[in-house]
């Protein structure tokens, strides 16, 4: 081999941040393999369904068109939720299951940084479900004007929602001994913070309920985007009801990416 | 479709709201002296709202007995004139009994009930007060509520929409996987 | 502790500064909840060596790499590599390149595309990214699969795509964990053709971890055999063999009415001998020391058979192999 191939390749530590690389290469496996596109088709399809239902089906026709605006807005936010905690909670045990994680591990990129690069790829998911979501509902809520303001919410809400459960994963998925295990608890984890939200009105009376619904982030935004579609409030009228859902993401954000120094190869060990 | 399910909604609202004033009626005129009246009072007695808008209303319950009264049960009830509309009083609220632990003589308490227009047609709410099981029941007047027409999702080239949209992600999602299958 | 010198059929690494040695440890040790994996390890392997990890399965060989390159934390002791301390790993993995043991790939990616994201993720800039992992393509002879998805790679190209990985860092120490494993003897030697390169023409310290004799014979300068968690010899392939005192076999040929003759002058020197098993009437099976050199024990047999007059037809020696050491020092220990 000559002295020139023999040099050290041009390497630079301000040429890219590791995130960055890491969310292109996270990013391209996620929707160039076409996973991603798979589960945007399920999600179409799903808002399809119901949108036809709505439009032609008597009984669900019997829905005002605001709250099939909003309908349309919940079956969003909760797929798109699904899916980023889905991604997010595969990110670290699904590489370490498929033995894809000790080539990452021997890079000298911080740990933190390729958690970002994975919650950036989790957040994309969130992103083209709200996209896709779009044309469905300026169709069902064009007529009352309810367009932008339920774009907008859904935009805003969902987005801290998606964060949230970004951090969920990625907290999990760093610490469970396995990827079924670390899938499975964030889904009863998503589960269980939708759950309060179908309680009847009733359980919510009462300083536990009042509490409860107070501190589940999901319970909080889903009420805003009711009022704001349902109700017809402005986008900044019940912004309180976002200061749960945004303290809980930026929080178990910033407990997952605390942790990150303890993202090992063998959980619980290092 | 919609018409039996509207007819036992409205028979079964209708008996929800009559069903006390008959036993109570009864239970008057066996009893030795009649409870003493309790008066409840609307503080409107019409209203007008779009469908899904939420209105508030108060009722104002006074003891005119010279007894103090206690467990006083207050309950709203919401029906519909309309034999072709559907009313479930649990859509339109979620609390429709309130309580009242005790009211002395002379003295009165407000509730406040709040309810959302589900439906779109004429609908009677009012307020009944009971004591006791069998005891009298007292009602307040009718609020009569009018909710405007209901607008609903206009079907018309739906089928644009439910069924482009996914084409055009399928569309995408070939075109990755032919690509992808280029690198085989 | 021994010191490991670069042997023969070592090029000297090329132009980058050549400080202190490749490796050094001091007290090593990682467990595992009760079970010791790598106890008290002491080595010292001076650059440019090919060194050869032996141990049975579960000796601590994978957690003494993975503690090395820093991806496991040692419980106790110190290490250095390539000079770097082990409280700075961010400059050894820079410093280093690992082929994992049952190491996976993802399947989803071309292979020009994950040896760019892994150079990326070692500074290198994009453009110079792509070059470098089309030139590492070419040198583990698989250009023609540079837009390949790995999924379809065989698991011997893997393995080649796996070192071609190691290498985008120019790494000074190459870890290779059971490169060879659940390979074809053709796919075997691919890869062994390839890790002697690699330390030639890159000028590397070597770490070859496997339990494969035939490739440490083959290609390594040293040795080093672990066995439950501790070094249990450590040196070149002959000092290992020495120092295991693995007995040889002298395998002897004289005339058939000389053979009795043979045997009583052989016992009369002391040396162990049989009648050869085989049903030629003129062998005779000899047992030669194993800490003496085979050279001075053969001789010395030899010697006082022709000083008694027996003809000697033929002489061979058998066994002394790393094998016959590395059977002696781990006493046929394993998980397996």
């Amino acid at each position: 081999m000559s002295e020139a191939t023999r040099t050290r390749p041009a390497t630079t530590a301000a040429a890219e941040s590791p995130w960055l690389v890491m969310a292109e290469q996270e990013l391209r496996d996620l929707w160039l393999s076409g996973r991603g596109l798979a589960v945007m088709l399920a999600h179409t399809t799903l808002l399809s369904i119901t949108t036809y239902l709505i439009a032609t089906n008597q009984e669900l026709n019997f829905l005002e068109q605001r709250e099939a605006v909003a309908l349309t807005v919940q079956v969003t936010v909760a797929v798109g939720g699904l899916l980023v905690v889905l991604v997010a909670a595969d990110a670290v045990s699904g590489e370490r299951e498929r033995g894809t994680l000790e080539t990452l591990l021997l890079t000298p990129v911080p740990r933190r940084s390729l958690l970002i690069g994975k919650g950036v790829a989790a957040m994309s998911l969130w992103f083209g479900a709200f996209l896709l979501a779009l044309p469905y509902l300026w169709w069902i809520g064009r007529d009352v004007g309810t367009f932008g303001s339920a774009a907008a919410g859904t935009f805003l809400a969902g987005t801290l929602l998606a964060l949230f459960l970004t951090g969920v994963g990625l907290l999990v998925t760093t610490f469970s001994q396995s990827n079924g295990l670390s899938l499975a608890l964030s889904f009863f984890l998503l589960l269980g913070l939708y759950a309060p939200h179908q309680l009847p009105a009733e359980a919510s009376r009462g300083w536990a309920g009042e509490t409860l619904l107070k501190l589940d982030p999901f319970t909080s935004a889903l009420l805003y985007l009711e009022r704001l579609v349902i109700n017809a409030h402005t986008l900044t009228q019940d912004l309180p009801l976002l200061v749960v859902p945004a303290l809980a993401a930026a929080g178990i954000l910033t407990l997952a990416l605390a942790l990150a120094g303890r993202l090992s190869l063998l959980p619980r060990s290092g | 479709m919609r018409t039996l399910p509207a007819r036992l909604g409205l028979l079964a609202a209708t008996l929800a709201a009559l069903l006390p004033l008959g036993f109570a009626g009864g239970a008057a005129a066996q009893s030795e002296p009649a409870a003493p009246a309790v008066e409840v009072r609307l503080d409107q007695d019409a209203a007008t709202a779009g469908p899904g808008e939420r209105i508030s209303f108060e009722s104002t319950v006074t003891n005119a007995s010279e007894l103090a009264r206690t467990g006083l049960v207050a309950h709203l009830s919401i029906l519909t004139t309309d034999p072709d509309v559907y009313v479930d009083p649990e859509d339109w609220s979620a609390q429709r009994t309130q309580y009242v632990d005790e009211l002395a003589p002379g003295a009165s308490t407000t509730l406040t009930w709040d309810v959302q227009a589900v439906t779109s047609g004429p609908l009677v709410l009012f307020v009944s007060v009971t004591g006791e099981a069998a005891g009298p029941v007292a009602s307040s007047g009718p609020l009569d509520l009018t909710v405007g027409g209901q607008r609903e999702v206009d079907s018309g080239q739906v089928l644009g929409l439910v069924l482009w949209t996914p084409a055009g992600v399928l569309a995408l999602l070939g075109a990755t996987l032919v690509r992808r299958r280029r690198h085989r | 502790m021994d010191v490991i010198t670069g042997g023969t059929g070592q090029v000297a690494g090329g132009t980058r500064p050549q400080t202190g040695p490749a490796l050094e440890t001091h007290g090593l040790t990682r467990s595992y909840g009760a079970r010791v994996a790598v106890d008290s390890v002491e080595l010292l392997v001076e650059r440019g060596v090919v060194l050869g990890l032996l141990g049975p399965n579960g000796a601590g060989k994978t957690t003494l790499i993975r503690m090395l390159s820093t991806v496991l934390r040692c419980d106790a002791g110190s290490f250095r590599v390539a000079g770097v301390a082990h409280t700075d790993p961010v400059r050894i993995r820079r410093a280093v390149g690992v082929l994992p043991e049952s190491a996976g790939y993802p399947r989803g990616q071309t292979c020009e595309e994950w040896l760019t994201l892994h150079a990326r993720l070692f500074g290198v800039r994009r453009r110079d990214a792509r070059a470098l992992a089309a030139r590492l393509l070419g040198e583990v002879g698989l250009e023609d699969r540079r837009r390949s998805l790995i999924a379809g790679l065989s698991r011997g190209m893997r393995q080649r795509l796996g070192i071609a990985r190691a290498l985008v860092n120019d790494p000074e120490v190459v870890f290779l964990d059971e490169p060879t494993l659940g390979l074809d003897p053709f796919g075997q030697r691919q890869v062994l053709d390839l890790v002697t390169r690699i330390a030639r023409e890159h000028g590397v310290t070597v770490v070859l971890s496997t339990h494969v004799l035939d490739e440490v014979e083959q290609i390594c300068d040293r040795v080093v055999i672990l066995n439950r968690g501790r070094v249990v010899a450590d040196g070149t392939m002959a000092e290992v063999v020495r120092r295991a005192a693995a007995p040889r076999e002298g395998r002897l040929e004289v005339p058939a009415d000389h053979r009795a003759r043979a045997l009583d002058t052989l016992a009369a020197h002391h040396v162990p001998a049989e009648p050869g098993a085989n049903g030629h009437l003129g062998m005779v099976r000899l047992e030669l020391p194993g800490d003496v050199a085979p050279e001075d024990s053969s001789a010395a047999a030899l010697r006082c058979l022709l000083d008694a007059g027996v003809p000697v037809l033929g002489f061979s020696v058998e066994g002394g192999r790393l094998s016959d050491a590395f059977l002696r020092v781990t006493r046929g220990d394993g998980d397996e």
